[in-house]
């Protein structure tokens, strides 16, 4: 069985959070459109590990005979994440970068995967993450899956496989759904899905002796007007940082009991809270 | 002279009133160019709830009615809304950032060739050229972006925040067509089955997403027990009890509870954080709150950056005491 993850490098969104909320500030460079990440660690997409994760736990179930392949398109920070994804047990990666690729939308980088997929061969099961932790948008996945004419399932929290079926759960805040579908497919995952697992030392050693081909648009047999014509689509105009509220009144007081008098009757004279 | 197309979307019985936000942009986008706003209706038996639509002006509404549409599903849906579409032949889709308009929209887009942004909460046009620009957040919350999309794009679709949007009001003359399609779908054509829907919301709770009051327990409650002191205080306050995402999957307590980027979008007058620290991802789903309450032990939580009002102070002595103030105060 063959099953394919797809993983994103992104400047870790806690940090930028932190520094924007403490007010150290994110610099922006106004011209590139991006944030400046000085002092901001470059990480897996917290969801594509998770992607990892389940694809791993499917190869637990299963044992021999599922192969794990991890892409990344993106810069050379891609080979970092796809080292940390080998050592968790995935068993071979690819990153795919090209000038083209540089700051691809949505549409760029669903078509540059779906070509890399298409030149990798056969698949059974595509896992990647419900959402990439920067941008934010949840486009990817259902639409590689379009592109490689696969059905998907979105916001999984199990994933399971038996023969040429997938067995999802899928979650929402309404409901618990139990999806099945055959194979070939595409399934993206959430947080539900639990905690990733930690690479071990061995498996960390094993990651840094893989070769990770690296592979550009021409290797994927994409034409540069096709790559233009998709970035003109939807294209980044600006950036800003958020704006921290105003400040936060404390209440204070002698006793738990007196703070707790004191906020309700604040939250009442505002007539948030009635008499 | 843009051409809105929106998708409905239905909750219950009733219409999800993410549709009348939906129209309320639409209105915003059309405003006097003379532009049609189309809205689809998509379901088994849902033909009554066409006429609440009209009622707010739109220029049509296309209801689609067969037992394969009666709940969602992503070829359904995707292969009804790309016929509807290729009818109309819309500059401007508009659907909602929920459980469905995620799974959807990206699909749509790459059927139909066009292009999405998605949870957007703000949408301008550029009126000469009908092309949109939106902004949209990421990095969790603490950046915002602009997009904009190509002046060739069509269709734009755009996925919409909850409550970004005001909701369109019925108008007192309101003109407009409703027009059935007859389906178009065979079953095999349907490539996920679903086996088990498991509703998480409890019958009779009140939702979040309606709420007054919510008091929301995040991490800082220490373990699973603990998030009774917020279904407590919740009802001493008259309130929904919330959550915070990293306790829902830890299942302290029914991911219907989660709020946030990737959970629900609440609005409420007051927004009672406790034990939660304040991460962009949850303040995305609180943040239109009137007033913003925390109460946590760290002086240094973020929460308190966006907060109205704060307390520093263990929940554990501080929910029993407001507990016993609010019934002194007979709140």
């Amino acid at each position: 069985m063959d099953i394919i993850i797809c993983v994103k490098a992104v400047s870790d969104p806690e940090t930028v959070a932190h520094y924007v909320v403490s007010g150290v500030g994110v610099h922006i460079d106004e011209q590139n459109k991006k944030i400046i990440p000085e002092g901001i660690e470059t990480v897996i997409s917290p969801f594509d590990e998770l992607a990892a994760e389940a694809a791993l736990r499917i190869k637990d179930k299963l044992g021999t005979g599922v192969t794990i392949m991890a892409i990344s398109l993106g810069t050379e920070d891609g080979i970092k994440i796809l080292r940390r994804v080998l050592a968790m047990g995935v068993d071979a990666a690819i990153l795919l970068k090209d000038e083209a690729f540089e700051d691809a939308n949505d549409m760029v980088t669903a078509h540059a995967l779906a070509a890399a997929i298409r030149k990798i061969g056969a698949f059974d099961l595509i896992l990647c993450g419900r959402q990439a932790a920067d941008v934010d948008s949840g486009v990817i996945g259902s639409g590689l899956s379009e592109l490689l004419g696969v059905p998907s399932v979105t916001l999984a929290k199990d994933v399971q496989v038996q023969g040429h079926v997938a067995q999802v759960e899928r979650s929402t805040p309404e409901e618990i759904e139990k999806i099945e579908m055959h194979l070939p497919a595409l399934v993206t995952v959430s947080s539900e899905l639990g905690e990733p697992r930690f690479p071990k030392m061995k498996g960390m050693l094993a990651a840094k002796r893989k070769e990770i081909p690296v592979w550009n648009a021409q290797d994927l047999g994409l034409d540069r007007e096709l790559i233009t014509e998709q970035s003109e689509r939807l294209k980044l105009e600006k950036i800003s940082v958020v704006e921290m509220r105003g400040q936060c009144e404390f209440v204070e007081g002698e006793s738990p009991d007196e703070i707790a008098a004191m906020l309700i009757q604040k939250l009442q004279e505002e007539r948030i809270l009635q008499r | 002279m843009p051409n809105v197309f929106i998708l409905a979307e239905r909750r219950d019985e009733g219409l999800h009133p993410i549709s009348f936000e939906l129209i309320g942009a639409g209105r915003q986008l059309v405003q006097d160019q003379g532009g049609r706003i189309d809205v689809a209706l998509l379901g088994h038996e849902v033909g009554s709830l066409a006429e609440e639509l009209l009622a707010t002006g739109v220029t049509n509404v296309h209801v689609v009615e067969d037992p394969l549409l009666a709940d969602y599903t992503t070829d359904a849906y995707v292969s009804t809304m790309e016929r509807l579409i290729g009818l109309s032949n819309p500059e401007i889709v508009l659907i909602g950032q929920t459980s469905i308009g995620r799974d959807l929209a990206p699909r749509l887009a790459f059927r139909v060739k066009g292009a999405v942004a998605m949870d957007c909460l703000d949408l301008a046009l550029d009126t000469a050229t009908a092309t949109l620009m939106v902004t949209r957040p990421i990095y969790g919350g603490s950046i915002l972006a602009t997009y904009r999309f190509g002046q060739e794009t069509r269709p734009q679709i755009v996925t919409i925040r909850s409550k970004a949007f005001e909701p369109a009001e019925p108008l007192a003359e309101s003109g407009g067509r409703i027009t059935d399609h007859p389906v178009d779908l065979d079953s095999s054509e349907i490539r996920t089955k679903t086996l088990e829907r498991r509703s998480l919301v409890k019958a009779g709770e009140a939702r979040l997403e309606d709420a007054d009051i919510i008091v929301s327990g995040g991490w800082g409650l220490g373990k699973k027990e603990n998030y009774q002191v917020i279904e407590d205080l919740a009802r001493a306050i008259g309130g929904v009890p919330g959550a915070s995402r990293p306790i829902c999957d830890l299942e302290w307590t029914n991911s219907s509870r989660h709020i946030g980027l990737t959970g629900k979008i609440v609005a409420p007058n007051l927004y009672l954080a406790v034990a939660i620290s304040g991460a962009m991802h949850h303040v995305a789903g609180c943040a239109n709150a009137k007033v913003i309450v925390g109460i946590n032990i760290d002086p240094k939580a973020p929460i308190f950056k966006y907060a109205k009002y704060g307390v520093v102070g263990d929940f554990a002595e501080m929910v029993p005491a407001l507990i016993r103030e609010l019934e002194k105060s007979g709140a």
